[in-house]
């Protein structure tokens, strides 16, 4: 069974198919769609404006500007990325401006933003007022991590890369029932089972591999933090199953090479558009959500929402963790039941 | 020693007391068609036993079953002692399937490393074996090149390859010479020559089967229908030794009745204006036949004689050609 595993992962290892979608293009579309989202046109939050600052911001091109109601909304519109940076203009004697201005930390947006705030309260200074200018990094205050730009878009994208990567696979399943090699397997002294698991285990770990590649991509390149590291893995594991046995079914059942992958990519793009890994589930109506939730990509994009934004515990995350425990369990036994019955049916 | 076995109620040849191999009223049906019916023969330790037969005459449909890959609807199978489709039966025997049953994105080490993984074999003992046999499969210089880019012989010796490397008792080999060039097939009925383990080897070339079987068991539309070696099967199923003599547009009547008075000479007719004798020797005959030739005053223009052979017992066992 090692040795079935081995030579799968070897395999899978030297395919470029596998390296190219499973890695570059959902770093690539990470990175594209991370940096649109994430542009530093977003706006620059204000607190407490005075009419003149909000009619100078409104009248300056190149700078964006949101009301906020209070502080603790500005603070939490910083961390998520809704806006870049804020301004708290605190109450004054007249004919001079303080303000505070927040960051979230030394990002290049932020100094992007100061830059433009330091222009208005130029601007004010210019009009004669006296200008106070006070800058306060959210860094030492807050308790929470701030938001990636990335943090949708980078679970987003795993869990849809990988449903591409692995089901693709399949195909080379489908070779190798085709070329005989699992005919030349089944002649040697090794139990039909260990033929099963072994193929099972190796989709699974390729799956868990590159979800978790991908996982620490987030991390290094892209500043994403994932959240409870438990439920993290545990996501992760179950949706790498889950996907597994959904590619050892499809391999099963293709008949040929180029038939597992049309049916492959096409599963998975809809299965990730329903798993809302194109458009947020939380933006489409219910209907569209709840059908959503038939397939495992959408529970583990809740569960990552849910870890990465609202910073939800273990505790938190046991629906989503429940669910995708049963779309494993239930996917992996139809597919050994289905992958033995079909592959060894002279026998 | 030879018989000709029919059906299921055939003998069991008397080889030694436990054969390598033994096949016993073998049967398998898929849908309608009987791909096998009631095949009985054993293969003793070292001996080279060849099954032929023309295509779909069932051969890959005998080995799948003593390879463990399919059951039989009936009869028994027993290899090295064990039960057909056991693991220890499985243990025993070296599987060459007809295709080309590699991995062609890993290279011939890599196969050949899984493939005896799963015969459990490691460390350094799988290494030793597979440098051996790449180096008997004449392969050792292109072991680390994915089979990939291995030309169409070198791929079938690396196949044969995969099925020697866990030094098998019996090596099943199925039709391994197969749109190979001649090179690869000479490696290839050398490799197996030298073997010494007990072979079964399917074959529809009647020259291979000829050269490197001991025995052979001649197979048709799913039935064993003859057994015995090369000499004594072409003996009792091949007919005579014919003698053709081509005489441009002579009177073949006259020269066709005075061979039928030679002594020896068991038929003479006539085919296509020249003149065919059946003769137990043909050599022995050949002067005589000229002799009266010339005396008749015929011109020939050509004299062959040609043995039977195994096409000739195929022929006169079925009624059909070997290979169309
Ligand atoms: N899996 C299968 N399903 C249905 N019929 C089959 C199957 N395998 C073989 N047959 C049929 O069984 C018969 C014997 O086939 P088999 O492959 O054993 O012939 P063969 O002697 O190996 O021929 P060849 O020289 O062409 O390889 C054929 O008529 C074939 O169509
Ligand atoms: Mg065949």
């Amino acid at each position: 069974m090692i040795a079935v595993i081995w030579v799968n992962l070897r395999r899978a290892m030297g395919d470029r198919r596998l390296l190219i979608i499973g890695t570059l293009v959902p770093v690539v579309i990470i990175l594209i769609t991370g940096l649109l989202e994430g542009s530093p046109k977003e706006p620059i939050g204000l607190l407490h404006p005075s009419p003149r600052l909000l009619h100078l911001a409104e009248t300056t091109d190149g700078i964006k500007v949101r009301v906020e109601s209070s502080r603790t909304d500005l603070t939490d519109d910083i961390l998520r990325g809704r806006v870049v940076a804020g301004i708290v203009q605190l109450p004054s004697q007249s004919n001079s401006v303080r303000a505070d201005f927040l960051i979230e930390s030394a990002t290049t947006d932020a100094v992007q933003a100061r830059t433009d705030v330091v222009a208005l309260m130029d601007l004010m200074a210019a009009e004669g007022s006296n200008t106070k200018f006070t800058d306060a990094t959210l860094h030492a205050t807050q308790t929470q991590a701030p938001l990636s730009p990335f943090w949708y878009v980078a679970p987003a994208n795993l869990v849809l890369f990988v449903g591409i990567a692995v089901l693709v696979l399949s195909a080379g399943m489908v070779e190798t029932r085709r070329l005989g090699v699992l005919q030349r397997i089944s002649a040697a002294p090794v139990h039909k089972r260990a033929i099963v698991f072994g193929q099972m285990a190796s989709m699974m770990v390729t799956a868990i591999a590159m979800a978790i590649g991908l996982i620490f991509v987030g991390i290094v390149l892209f500043d994403v933090h994932w959240g409870n590291p438990m439920s993290v893995f545990l996501v992760v594991a179950l949706l790498g199953i889950s996907i597994a046995a959904l590619a050892v079914i499809i391999g099963t059942w293709a008949r040929s090479q180029e038939q597992a992958i049309a049916t492959a990519v096409i599963v998975a793009i809809i299965a990730g558009m329903l798993g809302g890994c194109v458009y947020q589930l939380s933006t489409v109506s219910s209907t569209v959500k709840n059908v959503g939730h038939i397939v495992p990509q959408a529970w583990a994009m809740d569960a990552f929402i849910k870890l990465i934004s609202d910073h939800a515990t273990f505790a938190d995350t046991l629906p989503e963790i429940g669910a995708l425990a049963v779309f494993a369990v239930v996917l992996s036994a139809f597919a050994v039941w289905y992958y033995s019955r079909k592959v060894f049916s002279t026998t | 020693m030879q018989q000709a076995v029919g059906g299921s109620e055939a003998v069991v040849t008397t080889l030694g007391p436990s054969p390598m191999l033994r096949c016993e009223g073998l049967r398998k049906r898929y849908g309608d068609r009987l791909a096998v019916d009631g095949v009985t023969f054993s293969i003793a330790e070292g001996e080279c036993y060849g099954l032929l037969g023309p295509n779909g005459a069932g051969k890959t449909t005998t080995i799948s079953m003593l390879c463990g890959l399919a059951v039989p609807d009936e009869g028994d199978i027993t290899v090295d002692g064990f039960e057909g489709g056991t693991l220890e039966a499985k243990a025993a025997v070296g599987y060459v399937p007809q295709d080309l049953a590699l991995y062609p994105d890993l290279s011939a080490v890599e196969n050949l490393t899984f493939f005896g993984q799963l015969y459990r074999l490691s460390g350094k003992e799988l290494q030793t074996r597979i440098g051996e046999t790449l180096e008997l499969v004449g392969l050792a210089d292109r072991g680390k090149d994915r089979i990939g880019t291995y030309s169409g012989g070198m791929k079938r010796r690396a196949n044969m390859a995969a099925g020697l490397l866990h030094r098998p008792k019996l090596l099943v080999l199925d039709e391994p010479t197969v749109g190979v060039d001649p090179q690869s097939r000479n490696a290839i009925l050398e490799t197996v020559g030298k073997l010494g383990i007990a072979v079964l080897y399917t074959t529809h070339y009647m020259e291979e089967a000829f050269k490197l079987c001991d025995r052979i068991g001649i197979i048709d539309d799913g039935h064993l229908i003859a057994e015995g070696t090369a000499d004594a099967l072409i003996g009792d199923h091949g007919g005579r030794d014919k003698v053709h003599l081509s005489c441009d547009g002579a009177d073949l009547d006259e020269l066709a009745a005075a061979c039928r008075e030679l002594e020896n000479i068991h038929d003479v007719h006539e085919v296509d204006g020249n003149l065919e004798l059946s003769t137990d020797h043909g050599p022995a005959v050949l002067s005589a036949v000229v002799a009266v030739a010339t005396r008749h005053g015929v011109d020939l223009t050509g004299v062959e004689v040609r043995s039977p052979n195994l096409e000739d017992v195929f022929l006169s066992l079925t009624g059909k050609e070997l290979r169309d």
